[in-house]
């Protein structure tokens, strides 16, 4: 591929780009699991780190809005946290524990540190729930947050969406059934389902 | 705030007890954890993978596989990973505004620094390459800068050495806000016309 520049005749219309391709092994299978994926990231497989990113970009995004308060510095602290975890996976041991709770740990350290940096005041940026709430509630708080929205990532789109407007969009079973112009029988039912996925995730992330 | 739904609106009433006792949890928690947020358009990509890849250029090294100079490079993709701004990160005596790793395969990079622009206007612009072929017969490279994909105008033309390894100073004097990319080509004298190689966002 190719394409002609003279500075005297100007640009061409229409250059053709080379498509540079990574050449690694594929990775699709959502059934792997944090550790491997880390064990893989470790090794060096971009396309593992790819798909941690696919996963936890949100909770860490979330998280760090949580306790930043700020959007800006938020992305900052995600681009970080994944920076890190790239340079440390190696370091990652499964027999030392599950993925989410190290990875939790890394971006828990990589927000803190920005914080630091930018000279940040140290608590956590208010949220309604944890008003009055101590320490050990927000830590708590923050890490139920962390591991629903990764298993959030998990779901179907179809599925997740019917989350987000059930538990967040204030709309009834009816109102999505209209709002998606899908039988109400298919609404319960992915819900049912998506409900039972998010606790086969939630059960299942220790062993992960 | 929106309201909380009701589980057995959710899911009926004619589940066994213990996956009823399963949904429950789940129901909690999702309300304890509230909705994650929406994802910026800047994070909707994972970070850049030449970045990583360096890293990999890293190792290789440590195998004794790549050349000092790949150190460099590393540091260089490491530090536009962070989104380093504003330090000096580098051997160079200018202090990097910005820094982009082009590239996809550790065998083949290039990290381009920009300066600050100076009283005049200028922009020293620092292009550290490994991998690249010396080229002959009058070919060269050239660094462009992009906008949408679109090589828009020219940072400067160079060669490598043998080994592949070079380091070469540039000047632009663009206002780097109308750019949204980096692309490195081989310009073909014969064929008179450039192959596109490398290529980076500018951020």
């Amino acid at each position: 591929m190719s394409f002609a520049l003279s500075l005297r005749s100007g640009l061409p219309a229409a250059p053709r780009l080379a498509t540079i391709q990574v050449v690694a092994e594929p990775l699709t299978n959502g059934a792997m699991t944090d550790g491997e994926l880390i064990a893989r990231v470790g090794d060096g497989d971009a396309n593992a780190f790819e798909l941690l990113y696919r996963r936890y970009s949100r909770p860490v995004f979330a998280l760090a809005l949580r306790r930043l308060g700020d959007r800006g510095r938020a992305e900052d602290a995600v681009q970080e946290t994944f920076a890190s975890i790239w340079r440390s996976a190696g370091s990652y041991r499964r027999d030392r524990g599950p993925g989410a709770p190290w990875l939790y740990a890394v971006a828990r350290n990589a927000i803190v540190d920005r914080r630091r940096t930018l000279g940040a005041p140290p608590a956590e940026a208010a949220e309604e729930a944890s008003d009055e709430a101590g320490p050990d509630e927000r830590a708590e708080a923050s890490w139920t947050a962390w591991r629903v929205h990764r298993a959030l990532a998990e779901l179907p789109e179809q599925e997740r969406r019917l989350i987000e407007l059930a538990y967040w969009g204030g709309l009834s079973q009816s109102e999505i059934a209209e709002f998606l112009a899908i039988p109400l029988g298919t609404v319960k039912t992915r819900t049912r389902s998506a409900l039972s996925r998010l606790a086969d995730a939630l059960e299942g992330e220790q062993l992960s | 705030m929106s309201r909380h739904p009701d589980l057995h609106e959710l899911v009926g009433n004619d589940l066994e007890p213990g996956e009823r006792e399963r949904l429950e949890r789940v129901h909690e928690m999702l309300i304890a954890a509230g909705p994650p947020p929406e994802l910026p358009q800047t994070l909707a990509q994972p970070p850049r993978p030449e970045a990583k890849l360096v890293e990999l250029a890293r190792r290789r090294l440590r195998t004794g596989l790549v050349l000092a100079a790949a150190i460099v490079l590393a540091a260089f993709a490491v530090g536009y990973l962070l989104g380093a701004r504003g330090e000096d990160t580098s051997s160079g005596s200018f202090t990097a505004e910005k820094t982009a790793a082009l590239g996809k395969s550790p065998d083949r990079l290039a990290v381009v620094r920009i300066g600050e622009v100076d009283e005049n206007g200028n922009r020293p612009m620092e292009v550290s390459v490994d991998g690249l072929d010396h080229l002959s017969d009058g070919d060269y490279y050239t660094l462009f800068m992009t906008r949408n994909g679109k090589p828009i105008v020219t940072c400067g033309t160079f060669n490598v050495s043998e080994d592949g390894v070079t380091t070469v100073r540039l000047s632009v004097a663009y206002d780097l806000e109308r750019f949204d990319g980096l692309m490195l080509a081989k310009y073909s004298r014969e064929q008179r016309e450039n192959t596109p190689l490398l290529r980076a966002k500018l951020t």
